[in-house]
């Protein structure tokens, strides 16, 4: 073999090999490029997956939720929701009271309420609601333990579901104890009582009825009968005396919206005198 | 001779030439198009997922306005939903205490002829027993213990085992100069009513 052929062959092998090899290295380079790329790219493309998933559901579930937020606004427009005293009232439907004339509204409420349902209504007490004392379960207490004292385990069942409960209520209301007495024949205080949870109270006859705008619940009740003189009752059937009903309530503002406040701190009212209250003490002192 | 060899020889010499740049040409060429068509590959593939990740930014942009829209809907329903549990929770309790009244007013002075005259109810939490106290009066034994066998079977409202009466007296009433029984009667709710309100 003669130098030039040598020398071809030595350029050939070089020429192979430096192609190769720059070919090898330009894949290498684009491999690593690609790799990271592809990373960020497949992750990216993982997350707007997810996005678009979340976002798909979110958009299936309309019908679901429209229909739920539907029922809710119209079990809860007739209450008045507790806005911040500076918040704008938003248009959305429902009733909102600002905290300064929170209270106010509650009693002339009330008043609204015993007209309705032919009551009188001469007390209101407002004061701040203490939980009832609970007892804790002990750590040790066994099956046999509590299976021995049924009235125990009684006890502290219902204790931790009063303390849960009460839990989930200071999370969307506050609690007050309010004190009611009102007078009337049993199928008023009836009505009262049940107008105080938000039953429809009736008004007037062709008219549509009406929604206690307060969230009220009787916890107990005290009933008594009243004397009063034979010419008050006239048509009245003697079975149906008039009774005066003291009622120990759980009343439920609605924490302020759109951000919560203070749940304690809710100074006690002093009994306002009012027309019914006027109306009613001069019953007792005419018929005293 | 000598001349044609020569030739010969640098016919050899070139074809041998001709094989090596065929050989590493051809050798060079596939390197070439290997590399070629993996860049092509890699590229496709970030192409394809280029692609695919700016089709799902279109679905998001598109579907965007929509989903906030619901998720406002969601946020307040969930807000809502304590709200309205609690209200119906009220609202159940006023239905027992409804069933109280109804009960007191409607079936037991109707049916046994005695008056009530005072009611007062009782939480006991230490025992969760929730106490109905009835004071009242009627023209004889016989209606006063009719009564209290009428409260035992208002299934509702009493447990039929837990009416008892702790006191019974016969009083003469002053306006009319007849005798009454003036007693009091303590029955236990079937089960306590608003037990989470008290």
């Amino acid at each position: 073999m003669d130098q030039s052929t040598k020398m071809t062959k030595i350029f050939a092998v070089v020429l192979f090999v430096v192609v190769a090899m720059g070919s090898g290295a330009l894949m290498l380079v684009m491999r690593s490029v690609q790799k990271n790329q592809e990373a960020g790219l497949r992750q990216e493309n993982q997350e707007l997956g997810t996005r678009l998933d979340e976002i798909e559901t979110l958009i299936s579930e309309r019908g679901e939720w429209e229909g739920k937020a539907s029922q809710f606004s119209q079990e809860l427009a007739r209450y008045n929701l507790v806005l911040q005293e500076d918040a704008p009232v938003p248009q959305d439907g429902f009733s909102y009271v600002h905290e300064d004339e929170y209270e106010p509204t509650f009693y002339r409420d009330l008043q609204k309420l015993a007209e309705y349902t032919g009551c009188t209504f001469d007390l209101w007490q407002l004061t701040a609601y203490a939980p009832r004392p609970t007892e804790e379960r002990p750590e040790n207490s066994g099956d046999d333990q509590a299976s021995a004292d049924p009235v125990q385990e009684r006890k502290w069942s219902g204790d931790e579901a009063y303390l849960e409960r009460l839990q989930t209520i200071r999370q969307v209301a506050d609690i007050k104890k309010v004190d009611l007495r009102i007078r009337g024949h049993m199928q008023n205080i009836q009505m009262f009582i049940v107008g105080l949870s938000g039953f429809e109270v009736p008004t007037e006859r062709g008219q549509p009825g009406w929604f206690f705008p307060e969230l009220v619940v009787v916890s107990n009740i005290s009933v008594r009968a009243l004397d009063v003189e034979p010419e008050f009752y006239e048509d009245m059937p003697t079975d149906d005396p008039i009774l005066e009903a003291t009622l120990n309530c759980r009343y439920f503002p609605f924490q302020p919206l759109p951000t919560d406040a203070e749940a304690d701190g809710v100074p006690a009212l002093e009994p306002a005198e009012t027309t019914t209250a006027r109306h009613d003490d001069e019953t007792e002192s005419d018929a005293g | 001779m000598l001349k044609v060899n020569l030739i010969r020889q640098r016919l050899e010499s070139a074809a041998q030439k001709r094989v090596w740049w065929m050989v590493s040409g051809v050798a060079s060429f596939l390197c070439l198009v290997v590399a070629g068509v993996w860049i092509f590959s890699a590229a496709s593939t970030l192409g394809g997922l280029k692609h695919e990740i700016q089709r799902k930014k279109d679905a998001i942009a598109t579907k965007q306005g929509e989903a906030e829209e619901v998720r406002r809907i969601k946020q307040r329903a969930e807000q809502l939903e304590p709200l309205v549990g609690l209200a119906d929770e009220v609202q159940d309790t006023a239905y027992r205490w409804g069933g109280l009244l109804y009960d007191l007013n409607e079936a037991v002075p109707r049916r046994s002829g005695v008056w009530v005259e005072q009611i007062q109810t009782d939480f006991d939490s230490s025992t969760y027993e929730h106490l109905c106290t009835i004071q009242g009066a009627g023209a004889s034994q016989d209606e006063v213990s009719a009564f209290e066998r009428t409260l035992t079977t208002l299934n509702y409202s009493f447990d039929p085992t837990g009416v008892t009466m702790p006191s019974a007296e016969l009083q003469a009433d002053d306006q009319t100069g007849t005798q009454i029984i003036v007693f009091t009667i303590e029955a236990t709710m079937r089960e306590p009513i608003g037990v989470n309100f008290q």
